[in-house]
């Protein structure tokens, strides 16, 4: 009886193991889906209303729950915090720390960095050109995380379920 | 009298050695406080009370491109229409007069760029200033005068034309603003940021053209409050509320009677549509009124 329970439990251990290993790839895909969500949603009150972008990003960030309202307050906070922060500087470091720990990969940093170096520096004609920009870039990061995911993921679960597998016929 | 300036607002947005510099002023100079003017290549000039203070060292154009980055607060969209018009309002009323290289298309300009040089004029609510002229805006009826507020510009209009609103609206009067720039009212999402009395309602942002009829008909007021009168558009507004028999309150850039004369409003002025005119100068101080005169010019004051 033991012998089983033991063999259930390193079975388990090994699936667990491969759903944690590929989580990242999963919460990349969650992210990047999110965070384009909320740079339409942001373009499309800059587009309607024309408040200025400490208004536009603590309104959308209050209403956003995951992630990227995480971001938009954090960006707030801190050109709130400090007199003249400078805004891409505000959104670089806010991009950092709220995902530089994450499942998001150098370039999907750089292309959210790259928009705060252009966000509010133009008219609303420019704007639209540097969120359609990002858009596709980011979209285009989506649809690879999301292959990515489904390749890697599964393969990582495949894996580690096999190796779970193996271990209890090698043990037995 | 309490001046009551929303300087912060202005200070909170300076880079901070430059706001601690300007707080540190004295007081009497902070009071008088007019005008900020930041050229790229030059120190920073104070002007208060017609003297002028120089701050500091020269700052460079990435300084004046960072103040005007924090003053649009970091949003550049958001003013647009006004930055094609070569200003921005702040939070608070306060203007800037913004200097760089226009972006010009189909005979307008559109916007403009590489900011060399602001002008940050400061906004200011003195109640109490008009107290004693209001009765020469009446008639003997207690019915409103159509009043042409006339200066030219630093002289205080826009400061006398908020107390008139505020003194106006407290006696019974409605009042319906049209604050084309956000100056008079000084709105931020929503509130006014002056005192304008308890019926005083006000249409921010909007053309006066467009704004001044659109007032006339939802609001329903006693009187039509503007500021600036001068485009040939306006005329059309003018002529709407004439008719509609609302009492026009307004002001207009003028040195003289002649000056205003020959402005886009010359021939209502020259008809005796506005019954008071009232005329501002700069001597001996910012805000003095040098005469209140009847339709045809003559002194009442």
């Amino acid at each position: 009886m033991i012998k089983y329970l033991l063999a259930l439990v390193i079975i388990g251990s090994g699936i667990a193991a491969g759903y944690l290993q590929a989580r990242p790839y999963r919460n990349r895909t969650v992210h990047l889906r999110d965070l384009n969500l909320a740079i339409n949603m942001l373009e499309g009150d800059m587009n309607y209303k024309r408040d200025t972008l400490l208004t536009l990003l603590k309104r959308n960030g209050t209403k956003i729950d995951n992630l990227s309202g995480v971001f938009f307050f954090k960006v707030c906070e801190k050109l709130q915090s400090v007199y003249t922060y400078d805004f891409s500087v505000a959104w670089r470091d806010s991009a950092l720390e709220v995902y530089g720990h994450g499942s998001l990969t150098h370039e999907d940093l750089e292309y959210l960095v790259d928009m705060g170096m252009e966000l509010g520096r133009t008219d609303l004609a420019g704007q639209k050109n540097m969120f359609d920009r990002t858009k596709k870039r980011l979209e285009a990061q989506e649809r690879a995380a999301i292959e990515e995911n489904i390749n890697k993921g599964r393969l990582y679960k495949g894996i580690y379920s096999a190796l779970g597998i193996l271990t209890v016929i090698v043990l037995i | 009298m309490k001046i009551n300036d929303g300087f912060e607002v202005i200070l909170r947005r300076l880079p901070v050695e430059v706001s601690e510099d300007i707080a540190g002023l004295p007081q009497d100079i902070l009071l008088k406080l007019e005008e900020i003017r930041i050229v790229a290549g030059h120190p920073i000039l104070i002007y208060a009370d017609n003297k002028e203070y120089c701050l500091g060292k020269t700052r460079d154009h990435t300084f004046v491109d960072n103040v005007f980055r924090s003053m649009t607060d970091y949003s550049e969209y958001a003013y647009q229409e006004e930055l094609s018009k070569g200003y921005i309002t702040i939070e608070g009323g306060h203007r800037i007069g913004v200097c760089g290289r226009t972006i010009y298309n189909d005979g307008q300009v559109l916007s403009i760029k590489d900011i060399s040089s602001l002008n940050i004029r400061k906004c200011r609510e003195i109640p109490g200033i008009s107290d004693w002229l209001i009765p020469y805006v009446l008639d003997s009826e207690g019915r409103f005068l159509h009043t042409l507020i006339i200066s030219p510009p630093r002289c205080g209009k826009t400061t006398l034309l908020r107390d008139m609103i505020r003194n106006l609206s407290i006696m019974g009067f409605r009042i319906a603003l049209c604050d084309e720039r956000s100056e008079v009212a000084g709105s931020f999402l929503g509130s006014s940021g002056f005192d304008l009395g308890p019926r005083t309602d006000v249409l921010d942002g909007c053309p006066k053209e467009v704004g001044m009829v659109m007032l006339i008909r939802s609001m329903a007021p006693d009187i039509l409050a503007t500021d600036e009168v001068g485009k040939t558009e306006d005329i059309y507004g003018i002529e709407n509320t004439l008719s509609a028999g609302v009492g026009l309150l307004t002001t207009i850039h003028g040195l003289d009677y002649k000056n205003v004369l020959s402005s886009r409003i010359g021939y209502l002025v020259k008809n005796g549509v506005f019954k008071r005119l009232i005329y501002l100068s700069g001597k001996p101080c910012t805000g003095t009124i040098s005469a209140i005169c009847d339709s045809d010019n003559h002194k009442l004051f």
